[in-house]
C-alpha cells in the first residue's frame, strides 16, 4: 500500500499556521530543519501574540529570536514593525534596510522603501522640533501617542513566511494574490483580472507575503500535470505547502536485476542510446503502463534486450544474465622505447610502458610477436580471455652483441679465401709438377718445389686459422650473455565499464580480426624518419627509424 | 676429462693432414725422373763433353768433362741403376803433361789396364808422347802417333801437333779420334791441322797412317780430319770414315773419305761422300738401320744424313765425291711443342749426337742434343731430340723431347749426349755446361722399357 500511496497523485496543501516571517536564504533548495524552523515558529507566533497585546519590545525580542533560529526577512520586517511601534525609528529604519538588503525582489519592496523615506523624513522632522524628546530616553512610548505622526499611515500588520515545496523539486511556481475582494475564482486558461502575481520562482520557494488571498500555481513540467491551491495568508504566520505532483499516467513497479552487478540498462532507448541509462543493475524504479524494451549492457559483455508489458500496478521483476562476449583485450606494455606488436602474423602497432597497446581479439589462442630495436623478439602463444582484459607485458632483453663474431667470421672467410687461393695455387704447382714428372722432365733443383710448399703451408695455416676463427665465430654468434624476452601475462581483469558515450562511437559488431582501439605510439609518418635514444648498460646510441 | 685426450688427437689428426699437403712437394723431389749429376767446383761447363762406357756388373760409366781450352780435369760416374751416386767416382785424369782433348773416345779394355778406359787428351806417360788414356782403375797410358807426314811435308806431323799442344800453342780440335763399338775396338785419329789421319788396328797402339785424299792435298783443304768415325762391319771389317766439313773451297767443301781396314788391317781407300758446306761437321757410327753393320751419321748444321753401313760396304764409293751422295735417311731438325731454334744457330744441329735404345726396344733411336734451342722462351736453354728411325719410309721423326721442366736461359742442355745401359734400356745423359749439369734422363716419352723405373709414374 505504501507503493500505491506513492503511484497516486495527490497535491497536499497544507497550511501551518505559523508567525509570518520571510527567509532570507533565497537560494536554499532543501527545506529547513524541522527543529530550527519549529523554534522560529514558535516564536514567530509568540511576537504574533505579544505584538496584539501592543507588548511591542517583547514582540520584537520574540522577532529577533525567531530570526536567530532561522534568518528568514519576515522576522526583520516584524521586528522593525514593532520597534517602529515603540518609536525606536532609527532602529526601525535599519531593520528594514536589512529586509530589503536580505530579500531585494519582496513583493513589498517598493513599499518597505516607501516606508523607509518617511521614517528617515519623521526622523528629521523630530530633530528639528525642540521638544522632541529621545524616544530612548523617554521610556517606551504608547503606542496610542503616535510620537512619530508620519509612521501611523504605515502598515502595521505582521508579515508572513510562506514556504512551497513540491515532489518533485524544481518545479515552476507562481503566486497570484487577490486585489479586491469582488474578484472571482482564480481560473486556468483565463485572464484571471483582480488576480496580481507577486512572485514566481522553483520550488522550494520561500516569500515573505502580506495578509490575504492568494492563489499557488505549479505549472506542468516535465511528464508532471498542472497544480494550483488557493491559500489565505494569515498575519504573523509562517504557511508551509507541499505539492506532491501528479504524473500524466499511472505507473507500474520495474526492477532489474543482474549477477553483473553494475550493467548499464536502457529503458525504450534503442541502440544507439540517446539517454542516459535508466539506471545499474540493480536498479527499480516507476515505469509507465504498457510494453517497454530494455537494454542491458556492460563492456566485456554481450548486450541483452528484454521486451515486456507491465500493467497498472504491477511489479515487475527482471533478471537479466548476461553472457561474456566472444572477444577479449590485450593490454600490452614493455621494457623498450618502441615495440612492435605481431599478432597471428599481422603487424598491429606499437607499445611501449608509457603508452599501452590494446587490441581486442577473438578470445582463444593468439600468436603474439615483440619484437624492438636491439631486443630479443619474443614469439609466445596468449589465449585472450573471453570479455576481459589480459595484461601481458613484453619484457624485452638487449640483443647479445655479435660485432666479435662478425669480425670473426668475415676474418674466416678472408683466411678461408686466401686458403683457398693458396692451396690452388699449391695444387696447381703440385699439378704442374706431376706434369713434367709423367712427361719425365722433372729435375730435384726446380724452385717450385720451395713455392709449392709454401703454398701449401700458406693454405694449411689460413684453413686453420679459419676454421679456429669459425668455431670460435659460430660460438660467438650462438651463445647468449642475456636472457631470452618473455611475455609475462597479468591476471585476468573485467573491462572498465564503457562511460555513458554516443552510440556513434561504439562498435556496432563484434570484432573479428585484431584492431587497436586506443591510443598507441604512432608509428612514423610515411616519408618522417624518427629519432629513437636507446640506452643500454654499457652504452647509448640512437637509431633512425623510418617508416615507408 | 674425455675430452683432453681427444683434443691433442684431433690436432695431432690436422697437424698430419695438413702436413700431407705440403710433404707432398718432398715425396716428388725424392726420386725426380731426371737425375742431376754433383758437377766437382773445378771444372769449368761442367757437362761440356761427355762419354760414357759399359762396366761389367751392369750399369755405365760416364766420363764428364768440361771446356777442353780451359779446364783439365774430368770426374767420373758410376751409374748401376736407377738411384745413382750423384757424386764423382773418380775425378781429376788428366793431370801432368796433359792436355784434354774436344772428344772423349770409350774404350772398353785397354791390355794391362782395367777398363773401360777413354781416351781423354794428348800428353806423355811412361815415356810416350801421345794420346792420352785414363781407365778406371786409375791407371793411365799413352798411344802413340805419327811422326811422320808422308802426304805434306810442310804440313805439321801429327807429334809435332802433340807437342805443340803441350807447350801451350792452341791448336783447335788438334786431334780428334773415334773407336768402334766393340770389346777390342779399331781407333781412328786425326789431326787436322797437319791434315793427316790414322787409325790403330784392333789391340794394337801402334798408329797406321791413312792415305790423305790427293783432292785434298790439291785443294788445300784445311780441315781433313775434323771428324773421324769407325764403323764395324758385318764381316768382321771395319770402314774408318775421315771428314772434311768446312773447306773454303766449294769444290771440296763439304767431304767425308772412307777408308777400309780389312781384318788383315789392310787399308783401302773406299771413296768419298759429298753434302753442303759442314757435311761431316759431326759424325757418328752405331747400328741405326738395324743389320749387322755399323751404319754412319753425318751431321751438317741442318740435318743428320744417315748412311747404311751395309751399303757402304758393299762397294767402293766414288772417288770424285759425287755433287750429293744419297743417303739412307736424312734426319732434320723439328720443333716440338715448347722447344724452338731449329736452324737459327749455323751449325748447331747434330752437333751432339748419339744412338740409344731408349724404350728398350732393340732398336737405338737418334739422338741429336740441341744445345742453342729455346725453351719454354729461355733462350739458349737447350734440349735434347729423340727420333726413331722408321725403315718403311727410310727417315727419322722426331718421337720424343728430353728437356728439363724449369730451364733457364743458357743452360745449353744437349751440349754433349750419351746414354748408359741400365737394365732392359738406355737411360740419357745429358750435358748442360751452362748450368755445369749433367741430368740423367730415366724415364723416356718412348715408353715401354723406357719407364720401367721407380721414377716414372
Amino acid at each position: 500500500m505504501k507503493l500505491i500511496g506513492q503511484i497516486l497523485c495527490a497535491i497536499l496543501l497544507g497550511a501551518l499556521t505559523a508567525t509570518v516571517g520571510v527567509r532570507a536564504v533565497a537560494d536554499s533548495g532543501s527545506p529547513p530543519p524541522s527543529a530550527s524552523l519549529d523554534s522560529a515558529r514558535r516564536q514567530m507566533e509568540r511576537g504574533q501574540d505579544l505584538y496584539a497585546q501592543q507588548r511591542y519590545a517583547e514582540a520584537a525580542d520574540a522577532f529577533a529570536a525567531a530570526y536567530a533560529a532561522e534568518p528568514y526577512a519576515a522576522f526583520l520586517y516584524n521586528e522593525a514593525v514593532c520597534h517602529q511601534k515603540l518609536g525606536n525609528l532609527d532602529r526601525a529604519l535599519a531593520l528594514f534596510r536589512k529586509y530589503l538588503a536580505a530579500d531585494p525582489n519582496a513583493p513589498d519592496a517598493e513599499q518597505t522603501r516607501a516606508r523607509i523615506a518617511r521614517i528617515e523624513a519623521s526622523i528629521a522632522a523630530s530633530a528639528q522640533r525642540p521638544d522632541a524628546a529621545e524616544p530612548s530616553e523617554a521610556g517606551p512610548p504608547d503606542a496610542s501617542a503616535d510620537a512619530a505622526p508620519a509612521v501611523v499611515d504605515d502598515p502595521v500588520d505582521m508579515k508572513s513566511l510562506v514556504i512551497i515545496e513540491s515532489d518533485p523539486t524544481n518545479a515552476p511556481v507562481s503566486v497570484f494574490r487577490k486585489t479586491s475582494p469582488s474578484t472571482g475564482p482564480f481560473s486556468a486558461n483565463s485572464p484571471n483580472p483582480g488576480w496580481v502575481r507577486v512572485t514566481s520562482g522553483s520550488t522550494p520557494l520561500t516569500t515573505t507575503l502580506d495578509i490575504g488571498s492568494y492563489h499557488i500555481v505549479i505549472d506542468a513540467f516535465a511528464d508532471y500535470h498542472r497544480s494550483e491551491a488557493d491559500m489565505e495568508v494569515a498575519a504573523g504566520h509562517i504557511h508551509q505547502f507541499k505539492a506532491i505532483l501528479r504524473q500524466g499516467e499511472f505507473l507500474a513497479f520495474l526492477r532489474v536485476t543482474s549477477p553483473q552487478s553494475g550493467a548499464r540498462i536502457y529503458l525504450d532507448d534503442p541502440p544507439p542510446h540517446r539517454r542516459p541509462p535508466w539506471g545499474t543493475a540493480p536498479h527499480e524504479g516507476l515505469v509507465g503502463v504498457g510494453q517497454h524494451r530494455i537494454w542491458v549492457e556492460r563492456s566485456g559483455f554481450e548486450p541483452v534486450s528484454r521486451t515486456f508489458t507491465v500493467t497498472h500496478g504491477e511489479q515487475r521483476e527482471l533478471l537479466v544474465e548476461l553472457q561474456r562476449a566472444p572477444s577479449g583485450m590485450l593490454v600490452i606494455t614493455g621494457n623498450a622505447a618502441a615495440i612492435e606488436i605481431e599478432i597471428d602474423g599481422r603487424r598491429i602497432g606499437m607499445a611501449n610502458a608509457d603508452n599501452p597497446l590494446q587490441i581486442e581479439l577473438p578470445a582463444g589462442s593468439h600468436d603474439v610477436v615483440a619484437s624492438a630495436s636491439g631486443r630479443k623478439t619474443v614469439h609466445a602463444r596468449v589465449d585472450v580471455p573471453k570479455g576481459r582484459m589480459l595484461p601481458v607485458d613484453a619484457m624485452l632483453m638487449l640483443r647479445t652483441p655479435r660485432g666479435a663474431a662478425w669480425t670473426q667470421a668475415v676474418l674466416s672467410a678472408a683466411l678461408l679465401g686466401g686458403g683457398l687461393f693458396l692451396g690452388s695455387r699449391s695444387n696447381a704447382i703440385y699439378d704442374d709438377l706431376q706434369e713434367d714428372r709423367r712427361a719425365g722432365r722433372l729435375t730435384d733443383e726446380d724452385d717450385r718445389y720451395g713455392k709449392g710448399k709454401v703454398y701449401a703451408i700458406g693454405a694449411d695455416l689460413c684453413f686453420g686459422v679459419s676454421g679456429l676463427l669459425a668455431a670460435l665465430s659460430t660460438w660467438n654468434f650462438v651463445k647468449e650473455t642475456t636472457p631470452s624476452s618473455s611475455l609475462a601475462l597479468g591476471a585476468p581483469r573485467d573491462l572498465p565499464d564503457a562511460p555513458t558515450s554516443r552510440p556513434a562511437e561504439r562498435p556496432q559488431s563484434r570484432p573479428t580480426a585484431p584492431s587497436a582501439r586506443e591510443s598507441s605510439p604512432q608509428p612514423p609518418t610515411s616519408g618522417m624518419p624518427r629519432l629513437l635514444p636507446i640506452v643500454v648498460p654499457a652504452s647509448a646510441r640512437v637509431t633512425i627509424e623510418w617508416r615507408f | 676429462m674425455h675430452r683432453r685426450p681427444a683434443l691433442p688427437t684431433l690436432f695431432a689428426l690436422g697437424a698430419l693432414v695438413c702436413s700431407c699437403s705440403w710433404s707432398r712437394f718432398d715425396d716428388l723431389r725424392d726420386d725426380p725422373p731426371v737425375v742431376r749429376l754433383d758437377a766437382p767446383v773445378d771444372i769449368d761447363r761442367f757437362g761440356a763433353r761427355l762419354a760414357s762406357a759399359p762396366l761389367d756388373k751392369g750399369g755405365g760409366l760416364i766420363l764428364v768433362g768440361g771446356n777442353p781450352e780451359t779446364s783439365l780435369p774430368l770426374a767420373s760416374y758410376v751409374i748401376a741403376d736407377d738411384r745413382p751416386s750423384t757424386s764423382p767416382e773418380d775425378r781429376g785424369f788428366c793431370g801432368e803433361a796433359c792436355v784434354s782433348g774436344r772428344t772423349i773416345s770409350a774404350w772398353r779394355t785397354v791390355a794391362d789396364h782395367q777398363g773401360p778406359c777413354f781416351l781423354i787428351g794428348v800428353g806423355t806417360r811412361s815415356g810416350v808422347t801421345g794420346l792420352i788414356g785414363r781407365c778406371s782403375d786409375g791407371t793411365d797410358f799413352a798411344l802413340d802417333v805419327p811422326h811422320d807426314n808422308t802426304q805434306s811435308q810442310a804440313e805439321p806431323t801429327p807429334r809435332e801437333v802433340v807437342d805443340a799442344a803441350l807447350a801451350g800453342h792452341a791448336y783447335p780440335g788438334f786431334i780428334q779420334h773415334a773407336v768402334s763399338a766393340e770389346p777390342t775396338p779399331v781407333l781412328a785419329a786425326a789431326a787436322p791441322s797437319a791434315r793427316v789421319a790414322w787409325f790403330y788396328a784392333a789391340g794394337s797402339l801402334t798408329p797406321v797412317s791413312l792415305p790423305t785424299p790427293a783432292a785434298v792435298l790439291a785443294d788445300d783443304v784445311d780441315d781433313f780430319g775434323a771428324a773421324v768415325a769407325v764403323m764395324l762391319l758385318s764381316n768382321g771389317d771395319h770402314l774408318l770414315a775421315v771428314s772434311a766439313p768446312g773447306s773454303a773451297d766449294p769444290a771440296t767443301t763439304g767431304r767425308v773419305w772412307l777408308y777400309r781396314v780389312d781384318s788383315a788391317d789392310q787399308v783401302t781407300s773406299w771413296g768419298c761422300l759429298s753434302g753442303s758446306f759442314g757435311f761431316g761437321a759431326t759424325m757418328l757410327a752405331g747400328a741405326a738401320v738395324g743389320d749387322a753393320s755399323d751404319d754412319l751419321l753425318v751431321a751438317d748444321a741442318q740435318s743428320v744424313s744417315v748412311f747404311d753401313g751395309s751399303v757402304l760396304a758393299s762397294h767402293v764409293q766414288p772417288q770424285d765425291c759425287p755433287e750429293a751422295t744419297t743417303p739412307w735417311g736424312v734426319v732434320s731438325c723439328q720443333q716440338a711443342e715448347g722447344v724452338s731454334g731449329c736452324g737459327r744457330a749455323p751449325f748447331s744441329f747434330g752437333r751432339a749426337i748419339t744412338l740409344g735404345d731408349l724404350d728398350g726396344d732393340g732398336a737405338a733411336e737418334l739422338i741429336v742434343g740441341m744445345g742453342e734451342a729455346d725453351v719454354d722462351g729461355e733462350g739458349g736453354a737447350g734440349a735434347v731430340l729423340v727420333y726413331r728411325f722408321d725403315g718403311t719410309s727410310r727417315s727419322a721423326g722426331l718421337a720424343a723431347v728430353a728437356r728439363i721442366a724449369a730451364p733457364s736461359p743458357g743452360q745449353g742442355l744437349g751440349s754433349s749426349v750419351t746414354t748408359v745401359r741400365i737394365g732392359r734400356r738406355d737411360v740419357l745423359a745429358a750435358g748442360s755446361p751452362g748450368a755445369d749439369s749433367v741430368f740423367l734422363f730415366y724415364c723416356s716419352a718412348l715408353g715401354g722399357a723406357g719407364r720401367d723405373s721407380f721414377r716414372c709414374p
